[in-house]
């Protein structure tokens, strides 16, 4: 049970920071910004 | 048996589920007709009634409200552009031959490039190109005469001077608008096609709402008479024609120069017939 | 040893050279653009290029060789009394597309499946594929008279519409139509040279032939598809309908690879669900055991491939209509935010109804396995999941409201819950909604098993983990910008949203593939064990995928509205008005009921020749 959350957590956590790479560069292919300015 | 029962049952009950979700579930919105040539009746229009006409093709024909409305984000809001016109001229990023407003707004719907408002082009273009349609042509296919009244619409809903003047020419048919055939005409009808006598005349098939009423000219008026009308239309003014007096000036006088005999003799014998 | 290879390099060598055969129609009508009748035309443009006189004079032969589109009165349109050629085209076209998607599927999904039998060396997987496209025999006669009735409709109540198609298609419909001899061989010889191409390298040869079915029947729907874009988006040809001389302009226009690809992907969900309905129907008359178990695993076979070609599909459905709109932006915005939107309302029902029917049956597939009792509990969570992101879906965006209604919201749009109507919201909904999917999916595959590799619970967490990620990722794309930014954003964001939902498929696939080598069956699948209401589930996925193909191929064909091909020929038949959406379901659902009584028909004929003499 401990290992899997401990696992989890940390997974967690990378995918995450993978998923906003994957959103700043798909966005940025489009020629557009993550966040949007006016 | 029993089970095939159950499934055709089953089977029935949902497509019925959808055709009734379908009918009545969803407001049924009756799209428009498919639209019809309308003749514009422009020699009697006020600039109020040519601006309601403005209005009636931004709303309908035009489908201008599709993409210009301030919700779908889609194209620019208009309210002002009669008035913006003049500043976008000056604008460092217009690219387009206008010399006025008016040029300007004419262009901006033909031309559709020649200025992108800022957040308005083709993803991609920077703001260089318009998904705007050239809509003189294509699906929408507004006339020049449905053009200039968008335009004076536009002008007024500014708080602008309306500056377009009612055209005083027939419009072209939307989808007649080749040059003339070398040959002459072969039929009466053919003559009426050929100089568009029903922009303006009720003759024949045309309901033109301008000039006098020909369906039945030859009870009242003889071959001489009526050749006259066409070779030198202000020599004798009608005294009836459709909501305004007639008025020299209105009738082309170049129909002596482009009618061949034979097609003024054919038109002239079928006129006083008609009775 | 070496005869083996040489044999597998031979056959190797064959599929290469078939798949060139395949290609080759494709490649050629590239350049089929000059042929002996604008040879001439061709010269004179290409020397004119120096002078002024030639361009002039070619453009006058191009005028003489090509005409315009014709101008068409009402007039110009035949009448046969007591029939409607309109509704007689729609039926017609309609029930055409469902039997020949279904035609094309199935050889899509038996090749898979005799190639997994080979590499399997389960002789299950074969007698599957025979079964299936025994099925689709019947169904492939059937094609071709819809195809008949079409062409023959089409002659006597358009005929000009007809002239001017023949005349710029001539090629394509004399390619298609010499193509099926080509269809049938391929066909006839798959079939009746199952059990005689059985063995060693025979199979081979019979695989290399459901190849060429493929191939041959793809290309065919390319060309068919050819003839249909070309009347939304016309290319190839001047704003007054004359051909430029380049044959590949007028296929290959806009929407034609959007649409190949959609009815691809299309194609092998229906097909799927087509024959699961037909598994479905012969499980609940079974009377056997042996034959419960045996048509159980038939459905389970089918939904997985319906399924799997229901994820990917709204995304091709996306691009085809991304395309419409960089094709002809009115045609778009009628599409989806003029008189078709509510149209699309209707779409959502049905996706919902597909998703739902999917899912239920993964969850009653369940009870085949005791194994199954560790995950139930998290069935009502994938429940309501699918159910909300199904409300989203469903929620439209503008509302047909009274002026007092309007005073109460304060405006067309309510604050909240307007922005749930525009895609951030709905591509939430369907990406949530497609990784529920799989995650009921996922459960199914492990119900009857336990890892017995040491990683397991890691590998369990690594798959949590980035369910939760990709959930947050997701809402958070929809979320912000569908409430906070504007349009380019709000259709750029869709991008990330989906490439996180595929990324996930496809980790977690990987994943489970590894954590499962070696697992321990506890509770092995119990074919044939499983209620009967989740038959039902399959019957329901079949009819709805029908009705909805129904309601998008009139939307497909309606957008036109009053052109026959859009903004060059016009439509000036009595018919050209577009109907009202009740109007249209309600073809759309009288066409779906000829469509079930002649497959009925087709489940009855395979039954009676299956009945000894007596």
């Amino acid at each position: 049970m401990k290992s899997f959350f401990g696992f989890f957590v940390v997974a967690l956590v990378v995918s995450a920071a993978f998923f906003l790479l994957l959103d700043v560069g798909l966005m940025k292919l489009q020629g557009l910004t993550l966040l949007y300015h006016h | 048996m029993k089970s095939f029962l159950k499934i055709l049952i089953f089977n029935i009950v949902i497509l019925s589920f959808y055709a009734l979700y379908a009918n009545m579930g969803i407001p049924q919105v009756k799209p428009e007709a498919p639209p019809k040539e309308e003749k514009l009746d422009l020699g009697s229009m006020t600039m109020d009634q040519f601006i309601a006409l403005g209005d009636k093709i931004y709303n309908g024909k035009g489908t201008c409200t599709l993409c210009h409305n301030p919700v779908g984000g889609r194209a620019p809001v208009l309210d002002a552009v009669g008035s913006i016109a003049a500043d976008r001229l000056k604008d460092a990023r217009y690219k387009g031959k206008a010399t006025s407003p008016e040029e300007y707004l004419r262009e901006s719907m033909v031309d559709t490039s020649a200025f992108v408002v800022t957040g308005f082009g083709v993803t991609g273009t920077n703001d260089t190109k318009s998904p705007m349609p050239d809509v003189s042509t294509g699906a929408i296919g507004l006339s020049p005469a449905e053009i200039d009244a968008v335009i004076a619409y536009l002008q007024k809903k500014a708080g602008a001077e309306v500056t377009v003047k009612i055209p005083t020419e027939a419009p072209e048919a939307k989808e007649g608008g080749e040059a003339a055939p070398a040959a002459p005409a072969k039929t009466p009808e053919e003559v009426i096609a050929k100089y568009a006598c029903g922009a303006c005349h009720i003759i024949g098939k045309e309901q033109g709402a301008l000039g006098p009423d020909l369906s039945k000219i030859g009870a009242s008026k003889n071959e001489a008479y009526l050749r006259q009308a066409i070779l030198d239309p202000d020599a004798v003014i009608a005294k009836n024609c459709p909501g305004a007096p007639c008025a020299p000036g209105m009738m082309p006088k170049d129909f002596a120069d482009k009618m061949t005999a034979s097609e003024m003799e054919m038109l002239v014998k079928f006129m006083v017939k008609s009775k | 040893m070496i005869l083996t290879g040489i044999k597998k390099v031979t056959c190797l060598t064959l599929l290469f050279l078939l798949f060139i055969a395949w290609g080759g129609p494709h490649v050629s009508l590239q350049f089929s653009g000059v042929t002996v009748a604008n040879a001439e035309e061709y010269a004179a443009k290409s020397e004119g290029a120096a002078t002024e006189a030639a361009p002039a004079k070619a453009e006058g032969e191009k005028k003489a060789e090509y005409p315009p589109a014709p101008k068409l009165t009402e007039a110009d349109y035949p009448k046969v009394k007591g029939f409607n050629g309109r509704i007689m085209i729609w039926l017609a076209a309609q029930l055409h597309l469902w039997f020949a998607a279904f035609v094309l599927a199935v050889p899509i999904f038996v090749l898979i499946l005799e190639g997994i039998g080979m590499a399997t060396k389960d002789e299950r997987y074969d007698k599957m594929a025979y079964e299936f496209i025994k099925v689709s025999l019947t169904a492939y006669s059937i094609t071709a008279i819809f195809g008949g009735l079409l062409v023959f409709s089409l002659i006597i109540f358009y005929p000009d519409f007809m002239k001017y198609m023949t005349g710029l298609f001539s090629s394509t419909m004399l390619a298609y139509a010499f193509l099926f001899f080509a269809e049938s061989a391929s066909l006839y010889i798959y079939y009746y040279g199952w059990h005689w191409l059985h063995d060693g390298f025979r199979k081979w040869v019979h695989l290399t032939i459901g190849l060429i079915l493929n191939g041959v029947g793809t290309t065919l729907m390319f060309l068919a598809n050819a003839w249909v874009t070309f009347m939304m988006s016309p290319g190839g040809v001047d704003p007054a309908g004359a051909f430029q001389g380049d044959h590949w302009a007028v296929i290959h226009n806009f929407l034609w690879n959007p649409l190949n690809l959609h009815r691809v992907i299309a194609n092998i969900a229906y097909g799927g669900s087509v024959i699961g309905a037909y598994a479905a129907y012969k499980f609940l008359s079974a009377t056997t055991k042996e034959d419960r178990a045996h048509y159980d695993w038939m459905g389970y076979t089918a939904n997985v491939i319906a399924v799997s070609g229901l994820l990917p599909l709204p995304f091709a459905g996306y691009w085809l209509t991304k395309e419409m709109y960089a094709y002809s932006q009115q045609m778009g915005i009628t599409l989806m935010g003029g008189i078709f939107a509510w149209l699309f309302i209707i779409q959502a029902v049905l996706i919902g109804a597909l998703f739902l029917s999917a899912n239920y049956y993964l969850w009653c597939g369940m009870a085949r396995s005791q194994g199954a009792v560790r995950y139930t509990k998290y069935i009502k969570y994938i429940a309501v999941a699918i159910i909300g992101s199904f409300l989203v879906w469903f929620t439209p965006h503008t509302l047909v409201m009274t002026n007092q209604e309007l005073k109460a919201l304060g405006g067309p749009y309510h604050k909240y819950l307007g922005p749930l109507g525009i895609m951030p919201a709905k591509n939430t909904a369907v990406n949530i909604m497609i990784l529920f999917t799989y995650l009921s999916f996922m459960l199914y595959r492990r119900c009857n098993k336990i890892a017995t590799v040491s990683w397991a619970p890691a590998g369990n967490a690594a798959q949590a983990a980035i369910y939760v990620a990709a959930i947050a990722n997701i809402v958070f794309l929809g979320v912000y910008h569908g409430y906070f930014t504007n349009t380019p954003f709000k259709v750029a964001a869709s991008v990330p949203q989906v490439v996180s939902t595929l990324f996930v498929i496809i980790f977690c696939a990987i994943i489970d593939a590894f954590m499962y080598k070696g697992a321990k069956e506890v509770a092995p699948l119990q074919w044939g064990k499983v209620p009967d209401r989740s038959q039902y589930a399959l019957f329901m996925l079949a009819i709805s995928f029908t009705w909805l193909m129904g309601l998008m191929g009139y939307i497909r064909s309606g957008i036109r509205q009053h052109w026959h091909v859009y903004t060059i020929m016009r439509d000036n038949s009595v018919d050209a008005y577009t109907p009202t959406i009740g109007y249209a379901a309600q073809v759309v659902t009288l066409a779906t009921m000829i469509f079930m009584a002649i497959v009925i028909f087709i489940f009855w004929l395979s039954n009676i020749s299956a009945k000894k003499a007596h």
